[in-house]
């Protein structure tokens, strides 16, 4: 008998990824008795926050000799979630070396700087694929095929890895334009159904429905934000998989409307 | 005592000195605020140095994996679940893993990348108190033979890393549960 079919969400692959022992095992008994599904949508997120995540804090590893050095310029960083978010990561690094003798001397310096590489080059992407049985490629989101490379920078004085993270507006490089037209009564049903909520994000993906239902290829380009993702990734949902995600909060209201469905495990 | 030049000489000096230390194969040390800071050599005597550098590593390195093949090998041949000899002999896998990631900083990056590996997995288990499973110690193992290849790429680390995590032996470092969700509530938040 073929097994189930369960549809992962970006925050449940970042959670597989980077869950401590305990919660991994939970998540690998709950996922166990399933297919195991994404989409290339979900991929193109994960790169643009995890792996994107790994390299800006790599590239200030690189261009900084000491680590008390990276944690200022994170702290002047402009944007305050993508330096938590960088924090979070080091932090986590750097407890993975208390059995050394020191936390900040040069060779845990070397030690993080080779992790973080080896994390970009292929560590952080084979967890995320570890498992899956099929990528869903509805909207042949172009982000999704980035890959970081390595380049040689002037500023670090060192080889440094890039990845685009962003859209090139007006340069078509999907078919989400062309899946928003083809999801136009979802995208009405959601317009209509969200206007009674009253958190103000969904309220806004709401407008987002109502404004994407009217002009499809305004999807396409820097539009495409995490509210957009929300949408994306429940429209891309097939209607007989459920879908796992920490996100109840967003996911669950929209799924309804749409007569899809939410997987519900044990909380963490 | 090689001999020793002011940044100020040696730029107002070049080519005439870029001339003398390829034809003399004699290193000229640069100094700035009279502290050496640099050295200009000849090219053949560079690349003979560097090679020689390599040799050393490699050798190093070769004698590394084969400690930690006899210590591994004989953990295997005797394996003992929640025994003395298994934590204090991951413990010492553990201590050469890092001694060969160390050597491995004057290879290229595939050797770094699995000697990285190789020792990050060992430190992860150990940091949460776990002990290595009689599978998971002959995947380690049957790894380190790619440490001794002259030729390694990132897509057969790659494949070593997936074999890894098949037995549960993961390299990406955990998060505190709190973490988690503050990463999560953080990404959720740049919408």
């Amino acid at each position: 008998m073929s097994k189930p079919t369960l549809f992962l969400d970006t925050t449940i692959q970042i959670e597989r990824v980077v869950s401590h022992a305990q919660r991994r095992t939970q998540l690998q008994e709950t996922l166990s008795p399933y297919r195991l599904i994404t989409s290339s949508y979900v991929l193109g997120e994960f790169l643009r926050t995890l792996v994107k995540d790994a390299i800006q804090l790599h590239q200030r590893i690189e261009q900084y000799a000491h680590l008390d050095e990276v944690i200022t310029d994170l702290g002047q960083h402009p944007n305050k979630r993508v330096a938590s978010r960088m924090m979070l990561i080091l932090g986590t690094l750097l407890r993975g070396n208390r059995t050394a003798q020191s936390t900040f001397d040069a060779q845990t310096r070397l030690q993080i700087q080779d992790r973080l590489a080896r994390y970009i080059d292929f560590g952080l992407l084979d967890h995320f694929f570890s498992g899956l049985a099929e990528i869903i490629d509805n909207t042949q989101c172009g982000l999704a095929r980035e890959r970081p490379a390595a380049a040689f920078s002037s500023t670090s004085d060192g080889f440094v890895y890039q990845l685009r993270s962003q859209c090139v507006r007006h340069v078509r490089e999907c078919d989400l334009a062309e899946q928003m037209q083809s999801w136009r009564p979802e995208l009405r049903a959601l317009a209509d159904g969200l206007t009674q909520e009253t958190d103000p994000v969904l309220l806004r993906m709401g407008e987002l429905a109502q404004k994407l239902s009217e002009d499809p290829v305004w999807a396409r380009g820097r539009n495409c934000t995490w509210y957009l993702g929300d949408l994306i990734i429940a429209l891309e949902l097939p209607l007989d998989v459920p879908l796992y995600t920490t996100n109840l909060r967003h996911f669950a209201p929209i799924l309804a409307i749409l007569g899809k469905r939410l997987y519900k495990s044990d909380s963490p | 005592m090689p001999k020793t030049m002011s940044i100020t000489e040696a730029r107002d000096n070049f080519p005439a000195l870029v001339r003398r230390v390829a034809e003399q194969d004699e290193p000229v040390v640069v100094t700035s605020h009279n502290q050496p800071k640099a050295v200009l050599m000849r090219w053949e005597t560079y690349q003979a140095q560097q090679q020689a550098q390599l040799e050393g590593a490699r050798y190093r390195l070769a004698h590394c994996v084969t400690s930690m093949e006899q210590l591994a090998g004989g953990l295997l041949e005797a394996y003992r679940p929640d025994s003395f000899d298994l934590e204090h002999g991951t413990q010492n896998l553990l201590r050469l893993a890092k001694e060969a990631w160390l050597i491995c900083r004057l290879l290229d990056q595939p050797h770094r990348h699995l000697a990285s590996l190789l020792t990050d997995v060992l430190l992860i288990l150990v940091e949460r108190k776990g002990q290595l499973t009689e599978v998971q110690l002959a995947r380690w193992l049957s790894a380190l033979p790619l440490l001794r290849q002259d030729e390694l790429t990132n897509e057969l680390v790659a494949k070593v890393n997936q074999a890894l995590l098949e037995v549960g032996l993961t390299s990406i470092f955990p998060m505190e549960e709190a973490d988690v969700t503050q990463y999560l509530a953080l990404v959720e938040e740049a919408a």
